[in-house]
């Protein structure tokens, strides 16, 4: 740092300078650390709960309130990103063992545990304010998500049984109750039934990548259902779980009176992974495994965007039926 | 039903009664939402983390059974007093458990965080949260604690906190707040005592510190009227305790290799 001097004899532009450096290479600091926070909050797999979420909320009759919108937002990036980085703090020593994740923010050392956690809390701390300012419902689903993802799934199921899966799909289904919460006011069964859609469908899309990672949950000592249970019941469980995808939004149906496009566009790429699964159970192959999370991952993202647009169709309809 | 290497099945009751709390707190949300909800999530937290320090369903059927018992009887003379009763029988359950070190500290957390959750029953009847329930729920609290801390580091007799509680039950502190941040040294002693009886965790400073935070912001929210958004934070903030006393250590496969 060839900028810094020190001794007595420096002029007040000499300090002025020196000063404003450092704020700027404080300030750059600053974003960086900003920067590595959001890595550990998974972008991708936020913008998919997000996802969720959104949708949830126009499914619910949501309306282009900014303010809404916006705390949404915040309740998403805070408790889902928030969530999902404490879970990276708390597994930061399995993510050493493991290749794919040993260049992540903690384990490479790029940001301290100390930043960390005071980052994370601040992330958490943000979404469950935000949360509670749309409505104590929202709350809940938040407060639920940290305790299934955190307690329920990392900390005591995660490295002692390979179902362990089905207690952090919890966590994943709770942004699409919050959405909807966010929109009705409360938490009721259509509500329920968007968040059991991403419940059913988490454990397809997380086995087979425990399937393709194999080799690295393998070495952490992580049990998976692929490693424990053998393929054959592990494609079986694959095809139930992509069942009910469709068999939970029928029910939605029934109650709310729309989503029929939703349903046959569902049917047909439910069919599709049927067929990928059929052949993965054929013949097991990391590379029949990442076919099939290609295959899976848009399958909710169809849903909830399909839904809300359903939605808006059907309250128009009834509008013009009314005048 | 000891688990071998802390592995079970899904089939095992551990896991079974682990999935059940979850129902629960679902449940809880369906028909309650104020005060008594995060009283509720608190007790079935700590069930989780009495099975998984236990080891046992043995133990956490007999506390069902106990709890259960001491919320039927308060609830049907809707006497708070009587939970008094309940106290003394948990008291007396840990005594017994006291033969293994592990088992104390898990059923003192069970209990501790159970006995505010019963007391809200009869708190409740009626529509109208009763002060001497809260006192009574405060005085549980700082009994528990104390019986944690006292029973497992030997530097006090748990007599002394029994004497002790009595007297907070009739003082008229403010409710929430008291009963809160007694929760939270609860949550903190318990950290050490898991440390000491060599629970199969780690504690993380740095959570338990920024958790004790949030919730102490969530108690001053409560403090000031904010009632939704203080219970929010308080119960975030005891997640993150919670969170930083269950740092699981590394499978045993992976520290082999």
């Amino acid at each position: 740092m060839n900028c810094v001097k020190t001794g007595s004899n420096r002029s007040p532009t000499e300090d002025a300078g020196t000063q404003r450096s450092m704020i700027k290479m404080g300030q750059s600091r600053l974003l960086e650390r900003i920067k590595l926070l959001l890595v550990m909050t998974k972008p991708t797999q936020l913008a998919l709960l997000m996802w969720t979420m959104y949708g949830a909320y126009f499914i619910g009759g949501g309306s282009l309130n900014l303010k809404t919108l916006l705390l949404l937002f915040l309740t998403g990036l805070g408790s889902a990103g928030g969530v999902t980085a404490l879970n990276m703090y708390i597994e930061s020593d399995i993510d050493k063992i493991m290749p794919r994740t040993s260049k992540r923010p903690l384990p490479s050392g790029a940001l301290s545990q100390k930043e960390a956690i005071a980052g994370i809390t601040l992330l958490i701390l943000v979404g469950t304010i935000a949360a509670g300012l749309i409505n104590k419902w929202v709350m809940l689903a938040t407060l639920i998500g940290l305790y299934f993802d955190i307690i329920a799934y990392t900390e005591i199921a995660k490295r002692s049984t390979e179902w362990s899966l089905l207690f952090g799909s919890v966590a994943g289904s709770m942004p699409a109750l919050g959405g909807w919460a966010a929109a009705t006011g409360k938490i009721s069964l259509p509500g329920v039934l968007l968040a059991g859609i991403v419940y059913v469908w988490q454990p397809l899309h997380v086995a087979f990548i425990h399937y393709y990672y194999y080799n690295d949950y393998s070495r952490a000592g992580i049990p998976t259902i692929p490693g424990e249970l053998g393929t054959g019941t592990f494609a079986l469980l694959a095809v139930f779980s992509v069942i009910m995808v469709p068999l939970i939004l029928f029910i939605f149906i029934v109650f709310e009176k729309y989503g029929i496009i939703t349903l046959i566009i569902t049917i047909i790429l439910v069919i599709k992974s049927l067929r990928k699964i059929k052949l993965f159970s054929i013949n097991p192959s990391r590379e029949a495994a990442r076919e099939m999370i290609k295959y899976a991952s848009p399958l909710v993202g169809v849903v909830f965007l399909l839904l809300p647009l359903e939605h808006i169709l059907a309250v128009s309809v009834q509008l013009k039926l009314l005048f | 039903m000891p688990v071998e290497n802390g592995k079970c099945r899904i089939t095992d009751p551990p896991c079974l009664l682990l999935a059940g709390t979850g129902l629960l707190a679902l449940l809880a949300i369906v028909y309650d939402t104020t005060i008594p909800f995060s009283l509720a999530l608190t007790s079935l937290i700590a069930l989780s983390l009495a099975i998984k320090i236990l080891y046992n369903y043995k133990y956490i059927v007999s506390i069902i059974i106990l709890i259960v018992g001491s919320a039927w009887l308060l609830t049907f003379t809707g006497n708070p007093r009587l939970g008094l009763l309940g106290l003394i029988l948990t008291y007396l359950a840990s005594i017994i458990a006291s033969a293994r070190a592990g088992v104390n500290a898990g059923l003192a957390v069970f209990s501790s965080s159970s006995v505010p959750f019963i007391v809200s029953f009869p708190a409740q009847a009626g529509g109208v949260w009763n002060p001497d329930a809260i006192r009574l729920a405060s005085a549980c609290c700082v009994l528990m604690a104390g019986l944690v801390s006292a029973s497992l580091s030997g530097k006090m007799h748990p007599l002394s906190i029994t004497i002790v509680a009595p007297l907070v039950a009739v003082l008229p502190p403010q409710a929430a707040a008291s009963s809160t941040a007694i929760a939270f040294m609860l949550a903190i002693s318990t950290a050490e005592a898991i440390k000491m009886v060599g629970c199969p965790f780690s504690v993380d400073s740095g959570l338990l510190f920024y958790g004790t935070i949030t919730g102490i912001i969530g108690v001053l929210l409560e403090c000031t009227g904010l009632n939704v958004l203080g219970i929010g934070l308080w119960a975030t903030g005891f997640l993150l305790q919670l969170a930083g006393v269950l740092i699981p250590p590394l499978p045993l496969r992976s520290r082999a290799s």
